[in-house]
């Protein structure tokens, strides 16, 4: 079946989204789809409201305006342990020391399936075992957190989303603390697990690596949301200098790699 | 970005969970059989060798003095080292002990407020109850409205407890009742003193704590790694904060008005078993209690029989191991920042 000629249904239908924090909006007035089963990168720059937006999709907030419907339902109306079976979040920052060990840390992935108080089974262990092995992480299992670089710890939490296995991924800057060779692996990865069907909403910082991996775009600027779609149709130069408000310009080279110029302003 | 220099270092080691287990299973009805037919000297001597028998339950200093004694510091070293396994994770600081954030405190303070109002018997756990749920949710609201870290958690808790001592000791000065005075002996840390909640009445209400820090012990793991993260696993955050200090404060507060404030076992013991078997709560809470029992067994029996014939408070005994304690965690946290 050819995945391309069915049109996307949207996983998240996104209505008059805002976001207050005090006085400032964080977010206004957004009105998005994100195609079920697509890889979606959300970019833009600094203080853009990218992670907010993120943590809107994860239901972590509370948006102050509109609302967010997953499948064609209100997100807040979904009951927690329902939300944490559907939706996997990776957020920016790992903590810098924990108490446990990485093997430990990945086992929590398991929280959604098996509640407070459920023992893990033989094939749960599997699962992560083999997520430990999927991100090269079985080595360094028993080593204690605050012993992992940033690297592994990023991993470790794609292991723990892998584990926890929600049909959707929440992801920011997954690309964080990783090597360019960890990098390429993660988003082959993140391509493979699209085209076995799970959703993925990252946000990125690398407009090329976004252009190149993506199905979908949603570039913000100053908390509101400048374009949508495809990602040759919506970076083009005069949105993306309007988001970064300096002269940026994307376009696919010969071999279809994406190359950035980035414009000098008196 | 979290600032490395605010951070205080996690022990930890792999686990070693199934041997250690064993050995407090096996070690815990010896040692309490034991401490419970002797003092110091033939307890010193049973354990080395075999000759040791079943304690004489006919004998009144058995059954009135010595069983009971026993079968508090079990009781009150389980649910102080449960406790403080708990808080660490709830505050995210693995120096938060019962004693040094200001919950046994809040627990002294209405026990001796009850005791002033002439209350006894189920008065006294239940009022320590509250008292230690009332401090421990004033500090999670006051460290969670003014932020900081966790050096300045610690800073508040010590506060909080300050003023929660500074409020007993003003009772006790004012009070000229006999049974406040005798107060202060309790109140320094002291098992088997008739001042105390009897323990059949403050029993329930450890028990009741440890079983439900237990329940609470994955929710924990999952808080550990932040509000967010935790509520994306499906963790009710609100709710387990308020179950955690609950069951903290169950088993604080029958831990105070059975023996008064104990410091430190909160602190030691579970940092001590994660170096053991790692610092996941879900077996720590458990393992930390069949250690905290053993070790304020160990400790009181010492106590008992170091200065005989006078019964030196175990409190103050704690008292003096428990700072060096906490000197080797900041040891591995400098360490690490050099």
């Amino acid at each position: 079946m050819n995945a391309a000629a069915i049109p996307a249904m949207p996983a998240f239908l996104l209505r008059q989204l805002g976001l207050q924090a005090g006085t400032r909006a964080l977010l206004e007035g957004i009105d998005a789809q994100l195609p079920l089963g697509r890889f979606t990168a959300i970019v833009g720059p600094n203080g853009a409201g990218k992670s907010s937006l993120l943590k809107l999709l994860a239901g972590l907030q509370a948006p102050s305006q509109g609302q967010v419907l997953l499948h064609g339902l209100p997100l807040a109306a979904m009951p927690l342990a329902e939300r944490a079976r559907q939706l996997g979040w990776l957020g920016q920052f790992a903590a810098a020391d924990l108490p446990l060990s990485l093997h430990d840390y990945v086992l929590l992935g398991l929280r959604p399936t098996l509640g407070s108080f459920g023992q893990a089974s033989a094939p749960d262990l599997a699962r992560v075992a083999s997520a430990l092995q999927q991100f090269d992480l079985l080595g360094a299992q028993q080593r204690r957190w605050g012993q992992l670089s940033g690297g592994e710890r990023q991993r470790a939490g794609l292991a723990r989303l892998l584990v926890q296995d929600a049909p959707l991924w929440l992801l920011d800057e997954p690309t964080n603390h990783l090597d360019l060779k960890h990098q390429a692996l993660l988003f082959r990865r993140l391509r493979a697990e699209v085209a076995q069907g799970r959703t993925i909403v990252a946000v990125l910082h690398d407009l090329p690596q976004a252009a190149r991996w993506a199905d979908h775009v949603l570039l913000l600027g100053e908390g509101r949301l400048l374009a949508q779609g495809a990602p040759a149709d919506c970076l083009s130069a005069a949105e993306l200098s309007r988001a970064y408000q300096w002269p940026v310009r994307l376009w696919p080279d010969a071999a279809g790699h994406w190359q950035l110029a980035v414009g000098e302003v008196a | 970005m979290p600032t490395s220099e605010a951070r205080l270092r996690w022990p930890h080691r792999p686990p070693v969970f199934a041997p250690l287990l064993a050995g407090l299973y096996g070690l815990l009805p010896r040692l309490a059989l034991l401490a419970a037919s002797a003092g110091l000297i033939v307890f010193a001597l049973g354990f080395a060798g075999d000759g040791w028998q079943w304690p004489d339950l006919a004998d009144p200093l058995v059954s009135a003095l010595r069983l009971p004694r026993v079968l508090s510091a079990l009781l009150v070293g389980a649910a102080l080292a449960a406790a403080g396994a708990a808080l660490q994770a709830l505050f995210r600081n693995p120096l938060a002990d019962p004693g040094l954030i200001g919950t046994a405190s809040g627990a002294a303070l209405a026990v001796v407020a009850v005791m002033a109002l002439g209350l006894v018997s189920i008065g006294l756990p239940t009022a320590a109850f509250i008292g230690a749920l009332l401090s421990t949710w004033l500090l999670l609201g006051l460290s969670r409205l003014l932020g900081g870290g966790e050096i300045s958690l610690l800073l508040l808790g010590l506060v909080l407890g300050s003023l929660a001592a500074a409020a007993t000791g003003m009772l006790l000065f004012l009070s000229d009742d006999l049974t406040l005075r005798s107060a202060m002996s309790w109140l320094s840390g002291q098992l088997g003193s008739s001042t105390g909640a009897p323990l059949a009445w403050a029993a329930p209400f450890a028990l009741a704590g440890i079983a439900l820090l237990l329940a609470m012990g994955r929710e924990l793991d999952c808080l550990l790694l932040g509000e967010d993260e935790a509520r994306s696993l499906g963790v009710p955050v609100e709710r387990v904060r308020l179950w955690t200090a609950i069951g903290a404060a169950l088993a604080v507060g029958a831990a105070v008005s059975v023996a008064g404030i104990i410091g430190f076992i909160g602190m030691m013991v579970p940092n001590a078993c994660a170096l053991l078997l790692g610092g996941g709560r879900r077996r720590l809470i458990w393992v930390s209690s069949l250690a905290g029992a053993l070790f304020l067994l160990l400790m009181d029996t010492l106590a008992r029989g170091i200065a005989y014939p006078v019964n030196l408070p175990v409190g103050l005994l704690a008292g003096f191991i428990g700072p060096l304690c906490f000197f080797w965690l900041f040891r591995l946290r400098a360490r690490r920042l050099a």
